[in-house]
């Protein structure tokens, strides 16, 4: 996937919010946008929201994006939601537990075959809808519609891609510019991405969220005290939390990626006994078979866009948590595309 | 068609790794933008000479991924350290390298300075002319090898010239490998020589290659090759069933990919052919993890952020370097060793 030069970009090579704010390079990207007085309580829904929903819905699961205006007012009222979910979501089993999409729209749709109809399922989402698949503005505009229509039956939280910074560099910002020929759309989801929460707790025993654990958290109320509502820091518990990987080795290490910590079976442990929990479930990392468990199964990595990038040949995965915390995988492989012109898709890149 | 087209993707790739500061080189640049220019001299009608040059300066436009970067890193680091390796041990004797389908490679500029190196390049008829040309173009390059020639300027010209550029260093020829079948085809000379061949044998049937290893291996005495390519993987792998997909649609096929799909399949195909040659073998995931000091691996990580881990690894482990060597060794770390 080559990203076009003819966009002006950003380089996240030294991220720096400050800098960000005041980027010049083809639009101004202040953030939030929010000059309009968001409602003071969760948005209820009308009859016409419903009905508008509903045709938006309709006409994403066709694979077509939402309009620039309505895109604007998906994610308003998207705000109007999720800015009063907690950054400890809590949620209620049965629910499916389901990893990173990254933009594999069809495959999103396959997920949704295997795993049983969002609202009669309920469904949980641990982040990066965007980025890398070539479907991110369907995907997002989907999740995020689905959201604002069932927002007891679905959650929805960060991942390290939904942000400003890597969007950039990883597809999500150029996929906008095509699809909408300018920033505009991005700039709106990405402000958005801003006030999704970024763990869930379920049944208060699996906790979820996108990386790992951070050495700045020991229990999870020091989660519920994090100011969430801005860009993905570069460091600190809010970062570390959407960065993070389990790993072989005890105690905490540098992570390669950059930013975030490894932390070993030792944290593990130590986090879920002083939080009373079974387990920590998390996605950001591809797994051959789609879940992997690791830390004898005090963590589990979930990850649900099969055959990643169209060249990974991996299976995806989501699971299911029923009533009485019994829990199953359900794994799949890349859905059949018809109508997809793959001629005009590009072949992903390899070292010839 | 498409296989020569592959080069483009090499040569874009080094360019975008050289840009976010991978690689350092001094003439790719320069090669990039007169292979550019001069592209509209293989075209015969204004239109298609218009559209060859548009595909090369869209092409140029086009950034890569962290991974694909990385990895183009990696692999340039990893044959130049080998080559490296054998120039120093032949520190006072006359070497050479013949780099075989070297297309829009810069590594004959990057090692003119080199004393006692002879460099063979040699690739298909077109994709060699347009080289020439290139360098023809460039004051630069052509001072690098002390080349003085006419660049033709139509089409009529481009056709009738001669593909081959012969200086006491450097000897760059016009040579389908399919048709390789008598060493003479090639001026090559008998002293210590390590053969390159970068992502070609992936496209070329076995007896294509072995013919090639074994043509060479006997008219030179001291002959080594270094070889890069893509494996398959194990039979269950899906990377390399998707990879032969993805492949497809752009017309090209890698006969022997899921055939040595492995470092040990690959071991055992070059024991095989009974050459006499040492053998070592490492995936570029190996080399990636070993080869690198702490410094480089440093510097590298913080060109990019490199969201990409897993998927690195993975691509990286279906890749390898192999040398077959005798008269010398490679200092580096091998996972797979076989002393013939």
């Amino acid at each position: 996937m080559d990203i076009d030069l003819d966009i002006q970009m950003k380089d996240a090579v030294e991220p720096d919010l400050e800098d960000q704010q005041s980027s010049s390079s083809s639009e101004s990207f202040d953030f939030p946008i929010n000059n309009v007085n968001y409602s003071s309580k969760p948005v209820e829904l009308t009859s016409s929201n419903i009905n508008q929903l509903d045709s938006w819905i309709e006409q994403l699961t066709d694979c077509k994006p939402l309009s620039e205006e309505s895109v604007k007012k998906l994610c308003s009222m998207a705000i109007d939601v999720l800015k009063f979910e907690e950054n400890v979501q809590p949620v209620n089993v049965p629910v499916t537990i389901c990893g990173d999409v990254h933009g594999q729209f069809h495959d999103l749709m396959e997920l949704f075959k295997i795993g049983g109809p969002c609202p009669d399922t309920n469904y949980l989402f641990m982040g990066d809808y965007v980025d890398r698949g070539y479907y991110s503005v369907e995907t997002v505009s989907y999740l995020v519609a689905m959201k604002i229509r069932y927002p007891k039956r679905i959650t929805i939280l960060r991942g390290n891609h939904e942000s400003r910074q890597i969007t950039q560099v990883y597809g999500f910002y150029d996929e906008c510019f095509r699809k909408y020929g300018s920033a505009t759309v991005w700039k709106l989801f990405t402000d958005l991405f801003d006030y999704f929460p970024i763990t869930a707790l379920v049944d208060n025993k699996i906790f979820c969220l996108h990386g790992g654990l951070s050495p700045m958290i020991e229990t999870i109320d020091q989660v519920r005290e994090l100011k969430r509502v801005q860009e993905v820091p570069h460091e600190g518990p809010m970062c570390d939390l959407l960065w993070s990987d389990p790993d072989d080795r005890g105690g905490w290490g540098i992570s390669p990626r950059g930013a975030g910590f490894t932390f070993g079976q030792d944290i593990s442990e130590q986090f879920n006994h002083t939080n009373d929990l079974d387990l920590i479930a998390r996605a950001h990392q591809l797994v051959m078979e789609g879940y992997s468990w690791s830390h004898q199964d005090l963590v589990v990595t979930i990850f649900s866009a099969p055959n990643y990038c169209y060249r990974c040949g991996n299976q995806a995965a989501i699971m299911e948590v029923d009533e009485r915390h019994n829990r199953e995988f359900l794994q799949y492989d890349p859905s059949i595309r018809p109508g997809e012109p793959t001629v005009t898709r590009k072949t992903p890149d390899y070292f010839l | 068609m498409a296989i020569q087209e592959t080069d483009y993707d090499a040569l874009f790739s080094r360019y975008s790794a050289t840009n976010k500061g991978y690689l350092e080189d001094e003439y790719l640049a320069e090669l990039l933008q007169s292979l550019i220019d001069v592209s509209p001299l293989s075209a015969q009608s204004p239109h298609q000479q218009m559209n060859t040059k548009r595909k090369l300066l869209r092409m140029k436009k086009s950034i890569k991924m962290p991974i694909i970067n990385r990895g183009t890193y990696i692999r340039t680091f990893a044959i130049d350290s080998v080559i490296e390796s054998f120039l120093n041990s032949f520190p006072n004797e006359k070497t050479q390298v013949v780099s075989l389908g070297a297309g829009s490679d810069t590594r004959v500029f990057r090692y003119s300075n080199r004393p006692n190196l002879r460099w063979i390049e040699c690739d298909f008829e077109q994709t060699v002319k347009l080289k020439k040309c290139a360098i023809l173009k460039s004051t630069k390059l052509r001072n690098c090898l002390g080349i003085d020639e006419q660049l033709p300027t139509n089409n009529e010209e481009f056709k009738s010239l001669s593909s081959t550029i012969d200086t006491p260093s450097y000897l760059l020829q016009a040579l389908d490998l399919n048709e390789f079948t008598d060493f003479r085809q090639l001026d090559i000379h008998d002293v210590p020589t390590i053969v390159l061949a970068e992502c070609v044998f992936c496209y070329l049937p076995d007896s294509t290659c072995n013919n090639i290893l074994s043509l060479l291996n006997t008219s030179i005495s001291n002959c080594s090759f270094l070889i890069y390519d893509p494996m398959g993987g194990e039979q269950s792998d899906n990377f390399g069933k998707v990879m032969v997909n993805n492949l497809a649609q752009r017309n090209i096929s890698m006969p022997n990919l899921m055939k040595y799909g492995t470092l040990d399949a690959q071991n055992v195909r070059f024991q095989a052919l009974g050459l006499n040659l040492n053998v070592a073998l490492a995936t570029i995931d190996h080399v990636m993890e070993t080869w690198l000091s702490q410094e480089e691996l440093a510097r590298i990580s913080k060109l990019e952020f490199l969201d990409e881990l897993e998927e690195c690894k993975l691509l990286f482990k279906h890749y390898c370097l192999i040398v077959l060597y005798k008269g010398w060794k490679p200092e580096q770390s091998f996972q797979v060793k076989a002393i013939a």
